[in-house]
């Protein structure tokens, strides 16, 4: 008389939540795949055209000189230093990339500095442990992929770690973020070759992230720190504005992305 | 057992909901964000839920919402424990408060505002404990940015959650009354 009325009246209920439960760990377990398709499918009449973005942006930078004028330095030094390294004979290890352009679809208040949704995925041949630039300097990597959608696991996140170095004295250190648009470069020497103003960029010893990217310019550096010598960076790209960002393929093999707890 | 029309559009209206909910955490709707921080709406979705009904089903719903929450964010440390939690005290809250005070919409506020707080303490909690205040972010500074947090959040949360409840609310007591199945009723 107990079990078969009480499975015939509380059975459905029973099954009926077991699948919620076992559907939301699904769900969880695929970092929330289907949830974020379905959200670039809601929010795609509101997405701006991320080409048309592109194209403001390359005509509102045109009409600057300086920006021309840097340009143009820019690509002089280039050749020099292709030059330079025809007559050592160095393999320069970076071939030339075409990037993404992404938008950026989504972004939590809650995890402001954690995380971005782009609006790009395996469709457009996003992958995993891409490079994400944003204008002006690295943003993050790629650490999901959907068929439309990516996350992006930004450089201010307390978890990311990034293999830096300053450009002018090549000192080596690692940039942690602190959930504010500046982050933490810690050094691996007692007395590092650092002063404010000092360009950062990503070292040849990350194993994550390909070399000669820039990130960040130094603001102040603190040596006498108790857990050795510190400076805050201050980000290039406008972390806190993002609006498209281009993601570029990641030519970096390494066995330290089966291996999280090494700096990257 | 077949399924009605009715048990059907509840299901989706259950299912919807609670997946927009999910859904509103990833955008900043311009207008509704306190020093950069949103309403936490599947904390909203809940309450609302677990107000009237049983003790499992509220846990269950704080388990599922804990899973999608942590999908579209951080999985560790998971979601599911903080809002489990807020589940439990809501459906105590209910029993104690609701036989004597009416469901209205100061009585529902008040439960989401107290209920966001718990669950960002306990966020709170889980920060510390991860190990999050390494090299520059020690302990005072994660206490004193999640109290931030944890206001903001409960303002917002208590302030929108009549969208949520007022909704949703009239739906289930007009769902009780007409689409139930006479034997099915009393469960």
């Amino acid at each position: 008389m107990g079990t078969r009325t009480w499975w015939n009246r509380y059975g459905s209920q029973l099954a009926l939540l077991s699948l919620a439960v076992f559907t939301a760990l699904w769900v969880r377990q695929t970092q929330g795949a289907a949830l974020f398709e379905v959200y670039y499918w809601i929010t795609r009449p509101f997405q701006i055209q991320s080409e048309q973005r592109l194209e403001q942006q390359q005509q509102a930078e045109s009409l600057n000189p300086i920006i021309q004028g840097l340009e143009a330095r820019v690509e002089e030094l280039e050749q020099q230093n292709k030059r330079l390294g025809e007559l050592v004979d160095y393999v320069s290890t970076r071939p030339n990339f075409k990037g993404v352009v992404a938008p950026v679809i989504a972004r939590s208040p809650d995890h402001w500095w954690q995380q971005i949704t782009l609006g790009r995925g395996s469709q457009a041949g996003v992958k995993e442990n891409a490079l994400v630039i944003g204008p002006g300097g690295l943003v993050g990597r790629i650490i999901s992929v959907t068929p439309n959608t990516s996350k992006v696991l930004l450089v201010t996140d307390p978890t990311s770690r990034i293999g830096v170095a300053v450009a002018r004295s090549r000192q080596m250190g690692y940039l942690q973020g602190l959930n504010n648009n500046q982050g933490v470069m810690v050094f691996f020497n007692t007395v590092p070759d650092v002063q404010p103003g000092d360009v950062v960029t990503t070292s040849v010893f990350s194993q994550i992230l390909p070399p000669g990217w820039p990130v960040g310019k130094v603001v102040s550096v603190d040596i006498n720190k108790a857990t050795g010598p510190e400076a805050a960076i201050a980000f290039f790209a406008p972390l806190d504005s993002l609006e498209w960002v281009v993601v570029y393929q990641n030519q970096q093999q390494s066995s330290a992305l089966n291996n999280p707890s090494l700096p990257e | 057992m077949y399924i009605t029309n009715g048990q059907l559009l509840n299901a989706l209206i259950n299912v919807g909901s609670a997946i927009a909910c999910i859904l509103l955490m990833l955008v900043r709707v311009p207008g509704i964000d306190m020093f950069g921080i949103g309403p936490n709406w599947p904390v909203i979705w809940l309450v609302a839920w677990s107000l009237r009904r049983s003790l499992p089903q509220a846990i269950i719903a704080g388990l599922v919402m804990g899973f999608l929450s942590d999908s579209i964010s951080a999985p560790q440390p998971s979601h599911a424990v903080p809002l489990v939690i807020a589940a439990v005290i809501t459906f105590v809250l209910s029993k104690l408060l609701l036989k004597n005070i009416q469901e209205d919409f100061i009585s529902v506020a008040m439960i989401v505002f107290g209920m966001a707080i718990i669950v960002e303490m306990i966020r709170a909690l889980q920060f510390s404990q991860w190990g999050l205040g390494t090299i520059t972010n020690d302990l005072a500074d994660i206490w004193s940015d999640r109290q931030k947090i944890a206001i903001s959040s409960a303002i917002l949360s208590s302030l929108l959650a009549p969208v949520v409840y007022f909704p949703l609310s009239r739906w289930w007591k007009f769902h009780q009354k007409y689409h139930q199945i006479p034997s099915l009723r009393n469960r």
